[in-house]
């Protein structure tokens, strides 16, 4: 899959995940591991993003 | 608050030895940046140098902020991670554009976006600089605060002056000598990037560090801080967004949206982003290590956050935790260090927003305002100065809100109060970077509403809370309509003030920006320049070129020197080649005169040179300048006109020779091409590698195949010879060299017959003498060759017949002799067996005799003696003669002449001759011991036979038939070739000479003949041959 298509792709699942409502499915005031719910499911999906940004740069052609 | 930790002095020592590091490292920098780019290092010292977004706000701000409303802060770092994913196109299309017109900030965009109106920049610019003052006095307040906290109160306290005083001074100084020393703003700012990429590293660093102190060091990790957190009561609802005042969907959403604008459109990030932007590749790294970035340093501001509240730190002054906690804590050096780093952070934003602005503010407002009041004025000096003084201006106002204004606001709220100020721009921006249809109007439109709105949702509410305004605006809205109050119009946002802001805002400067675009369409000028930025999205190109407003009449060109001068004078020696260039250009406009070359290319001319001062003066300034210096005067303009004219009236003409020429060449085509169909010879074309290109019809039927079957074959699918494959490459060679080449060669049909051809191939070549490929024509051979074997045993029969016929006039005498001495010696001969020995003899020497005259028959030529004769009486003395004969061999011969006398103008002698020989030859060929011939006498013409064809006029027939054992087909078909016969005896042209006697009398010899079922041989003869004299031959 080309880059583009990736960062399309990716973007709308971002925008899912890190939005609302989804992320309305973790702000809840409960810990996991010790850490709020929701601090841990934002910091894990921004990691994630920027695996996937990282993948998608290294895609886009020039 | 405990006592001073340190003395005020020694801080401020620290800050001067700082900012004295920070001066050496963007020396450093500045001088180093060419090494640094080759290795690679400039991409990083980009992204780093954009981390400037995280200014002493995510140090203190966003602390204070998380320690009252939780984690919804992260929207304003998240949405400029997931943008990131479009960064490639999006952030790349607007650099492409800025650099292709020199554009050095967001008002010089939207000032050549929209068609070059004079309105936008300026009114952006003002806003631009409304909204990020605040932003700067945020940063300078940090800085005081920070230092009140460790110090004491700087005025009255310890400290010798104010602390905020001496950082503008020295940021100022700092913002002149790395952003101040050239007008050319395009110019790579190395000192200034290096310096802020090292304090981006100094924040993140100290950040982290003390957010693992915090953790680890104060706590026992983050999992005691956040368990605390989620077991009181009323920290609980920090660990969620929606239970939580000023949080919940409605701000998430809007830190998103604003964020995702302002990571590019802030000017202290559209200065790192886009104008400084080296190289489009290092926008790739800055998509994951800018949003990794933003991840590191908020890692630990919600722990800290927490770790304030369960220390007992007041929630209200969560701006200062991260200061605090450390001090409280005892770790004195920490807090030093972490006043470090919040003042690495604040001084990196004062300076590059203060470059940018204040270049900003020059090149919009300064620089415009000064030669419109001096027309004419040009000096590089002056203009050079006036953007250093607004520099200074802009940090100068921001020192003055921070000492005025800001004194009762959290820098939370200062901080989105500018953020979402700058967000009013992102409509025009990206929409005028995408959509054609945009127009100047529909932005300042947007703009203003937007703005007007930001102003009364949040700047409002922050004069309200200032005690500049009355509280019942904010709490009953004005004139006492609830639903216009500003921090809840309609009450559509909810209760979120800020959700509330940055709707309505967006909301209306959107509706105006479309609306107004739709309402009032771009103008021309408009419109070309909105479509070629647009499109500018697949390579870096060319400056567009601008379409240029003229002036009015009567002022002329300025002499060749005087436009370098000016030119010099404005772009200094910043821009020497590109200056050079111009001159150049100028110069060849000149040597050309009145020519309508030269007035067209004139007209190219201010957009080049508009493009060199643009990067120094700004875009205003630089229309401006051009506009009194290269005006268009009424007599140039005329001549244009003329020029277009003309060259409208040269196009037409040209149009329809050019038609009527493709017209001429099509026909031609068409004619050439019916040609090489018609052609019955095969032509074929071929290309370099001997590939079939075309094939005429004529080869089509050569070889029997379609034309689809041979076209991108090899030339040899349809050559088999080997000799010719062997000779290919010298065929090619022969042809490359002399043009051409002719040969035998045995080509292949369609089932594997090779055919005989003559090939003849010749070189192509273009209307340049290049050569293009071969063409080859075939002609058929078969009946060529099949003529020339005909010939050639046609003259190898004659000189055997010659030959003959020689030898036999030789023979005959000798025979005479032979013949009459053994009648002699007969006649003396009384021994019987002698006798019949004799007779043998004579027999043999008759025979001889026959085959003599037989060799002399066909060798000498005949004339033959018509008269009329009965041919029945001809036919029964040809049997008569030959009665002995078949009585001896029992065959009978029956004749039947239908009872009539049929005559016919023939040769006596001769068709006597012809009939013996083929009533012999019936009569050998006869069943032997009761073998029946018969011989018949009719009327009947050619194409009449025994078989069973019909009778014609003015012809008679002979047919003798036997009942032998017939002939097959080869033997019918050579029966009158000389020399062939199937006897024992006889030579063999007993039936050549018949076929030659009867076509001599102008008749036809036909022979039937199947094997088993005996022979017929027909003559028919006219009754009344051609010519008096009869044939000759």
């Amino acid at each position: 899959m080309s880059g583009e298509r990736l960062a399309k792709v990716f973007w709308i699942l971002f925008v899912l995940v890190l939005g609302w409502p989804f992320i309305g499915v973790a702000d809840v005031a409960a810990s996991v591991l010790g850490i709020p719910v929701l601090l841990l499911y934002t910091f894990l999906a921004w990691a994630a993003l920027v695996g996937v940004l990282a993948v998608v740069a290294r895609r886009m052609e020039d | 608050m405990p006592e001073p930790i340190f003395p005020g002095t020694a801080i401020l020592c620290l800050m001067t030895a700082y900012l004295a590091l920070l001066f050496a490292i963007g020396y450093l920098g500045e001088r180093k940046f060419d090494s640094f780019r080759a290795r690679g290092w400039d991409r990083y010292i980009y992204v780093l140098a954009a981390g400037v977004y995280c200014t002493s706000w995510t140090f203190y701000g966003c602390i204070g902020n998380a320690a009252e409303n939780g984690a919804s802060f992260l929207g304003l770092f998240i949405g400029p991670s997931i943008f990131a994913l479009g960064w490639w196109f999006v952030l790349r299309k607007l650099v492409r554009v800025c650099k292709a017109h020199n554009i050095t900030s967001v008002p010089d965009f939207l000032s050549i976006r929209y068609g070059n109106n004079a309105w936008i920049g300026p009114l952006a610019t003002v806003l631009l600089v409304v909204g990020s003052v605040p932003y700067i006095s945020l940063q300078l307040r940090a800085v005081a605060v920070s230092f009140d906290l460790l110090a004491g109160p700087a005025y009255g306290g310890s400290a010798p002056f104010d602390p905020m005083l001496l950082v503008a001074l020295c940021l100022g100084a700092f913002a002149l000598f790395f952003g101040g020393r050239y007008l050319d703003f395009t110019k790579r700012q190395g000192g200034l990037l290096t310096a802020v990429a090292v304090e981006s590293i100094v924040k993140i660093v100290i950040f982290l560090g003390v957010g693992v102190f915090v953790c680890w060091g104060v706590f026992d990790g983050p999992g005691e801080i956040f368990g605390k957190i989620l077991s009181h009561p009323d920290w609980r609802r920090l660990a969620t967004l929606k239970e939580t005042a000023g949080s919940g969907p409605s701000r998430w959403l809007a830190y998103i949206a604003i964020a995702v604008i302002d990571v590019i459109l802030l000017p202290r990030q559209f200065h790192v982003f886009v104008v400084q932007n080296g190289d489009e590749k290092h926008i790739k790294t800055a998509m994951w290590m800018f949003p990794l970035y933003l991840l590191l340093i908020n890692l630990f501001v919600v722990p800290i956050a927490f770790a304030g509240l369960i220390l007992g730190l007041p929630p209200s002054a969560g701006d200062k935790y991260i200061l605090s906690i450390p001090v409280i804590s005892g770790h004195r050096a920490l807090g030093l260090l972490v006043f470090l780093g919040g003042f690495s952070a604040a001084t990196a934003m004062v300076m590059v927003s203060s470059v940018a602005l204040g270049r900003m503010v020059a090149n919009n407002l300064v620089i415009p305002a000064i030669l419109k009041a001096r027309r004419g004025f040009h000096a590089y000096g002056y203009l050079l100065a006036a953007a250093r003084v607004s520099m200074l201006a802009i940090i100068g106002l921001g020192y003055l809100y921070a000492r005025l204004m800001s004194r009762n606001m959290v820098l939370m709220e200062i901080g989105i109060i500018s953020f979402v100020a700058v967000a009013q721009f992102g409509p025009a921006v990206f929409g005028g970077l995408y959509w054609k249809g945009a127009s100047a109007r529909g932005a300042i439109l947007g703009i203003s509403g937007g703005f007007a709105v930001w102003f009364y949702t949040m700047v409002l509410p922050a004069m309200v809370k200032a005690g500049i305004v009355g509280q019942s605006v904010l709490a009953h809205g004005p004139f006492g309509i609830a639903a216009l109050r500003p921090t809840g119009l309609l009450g559509i946002a909810g209760a979120d003030p800020v959700g509330n802001a940055v709707f309505w805002t967006l909301f209306v400067n959107v509706l105006g920006f479309v609306g107004g675009s739709l309402l009032f369409a771009p103008s021309r000028e408009e419109g070309v320049q909105a479509g070629r930025i647009v499109q500018a999205a697949t390579a870096p190109g060319p400056a567009i070129p601008r379409p240029y407003a003229t002036a009015g009449a009567g002022a002329h060109y300025l002499s060749l020197d005087d436009v370098e001068q000016v030119i010099t004078r404005y772009a200094g020696t910043e821009k020497g080649a590109e200056i050079e260039e111009a001159v150049r250009e100028i110069r060849e406009i000149k040597m050309r005169g009145e020519t309508r070359e030269a007035v067209i290319r004139q007209m190219d001319l201010p957009q080049k040179l508009e493009r060199i001062l643009t990067g120094s003066i700004g875009a205003i300034a630089a229309r401006n300048v051009l506009r009194d210096m290269l005006p268009l005067s009424l007599a140039d303009a005329r001549t244009l006109v003329e020029s277009f004219r003309e060259m409208e009236k040269d196009l037409a003409t040209t149009r329809e020779e050019v038609t009527h020429k493709e017209e001429e060449i099509r026909a031609r085509e068409r004619f050439l091409a019916s040609v090489v169909r018609s052609i019955d010879d095969g032509v074929v074309s071929l290309d370099f590698e001997g590939r079939i290109t075309t094939v005429n019809e004529g080869a089509c039927r050569l070889f029997r195949r379609e034309e689809a079957e041979m076209i991108g074959r090899d030339f040899d699918f349809i050559v088999r010879d080997t000799r010719y494959r062997e000779k290919r490459r010298i065929i090619a060679r022969s042809t490359y060299r002399t043009g051409h080449w002719r040969g035998e060669v045995e080509i292949i049909r369609k089932g594997g017959m090779p055919v005989p051809a003559l090939l003849s191939t010749a070189k192509i070549i273009d209307e340049r003498g290049k050569p293009i490929g071969f063409v080859s024509s075939f002609k058929d051979l078969t009946e060529t060759k099949a003529m020339q074997h005909k010939m050639i045993q046609t003259e190898k029969l004659a000189s055997l017949g010659q030959m003959a016929a020689g030898v036999a006039h030789e023979v005959r005498n000798p025979l005479g002799s032979i013949k009459m001495s053994l009648r002699l010696l007969r006649d003396d001969l009384r021994s019987a067996e002698t006798i019949e020995v004799v007779e043998h003899i004579r027999d043999a020497v008759g025979s001889m005799e026959v085959i003599v005259n037989e060799l002399l028959d066909y060798t000498r030529d005949i004339t033959l003696q018509l008269d009329e004769y009965d041919l029945g009486k001809i036919a029964r003395s040809v049997v008569f003669g030959l009665e002995e004969e078949t009585s001896r061999k029992g065959v009978t011969v029956a004749i039947d002449d239908s009872g009539g006398r049929l005559t016919a103008m023939v040769d006596g002698v001769r068709l006597k001759q012809a009939v013996t020989n083929i009533v012999k030859n019936a009569v050998d060929a006869a069943l032997p011991g009761g073998g029946r011939v018969a011989v018949r006498v009719a009327e009947g013409g050619p194409g009449d036979g025994a078989r069973g064809e019909t009778a014609g006029d003015g012809y008679v027939r002979i047919t003798v038939e036997d009942d032998g054992p017939g002939m097959s087909r080869e033997e019918v078909d050579k029966v009158f070739q000389p020399f062939y016969t199937t006897k024992a005896q006889g030579v063999g042209l007993g039936m050549c000479i018949v076929k030659r006697l009867v076509e001599l009398h102008g008749g036809e010899v036909r022979v039937a003949s199947e094997a088993g079922a005996g022979t017929i041989v027909t003559v028919s003869l006219p009754r009344f041959p051609f010519g008096a004299e009869g044939g000759r031959q």
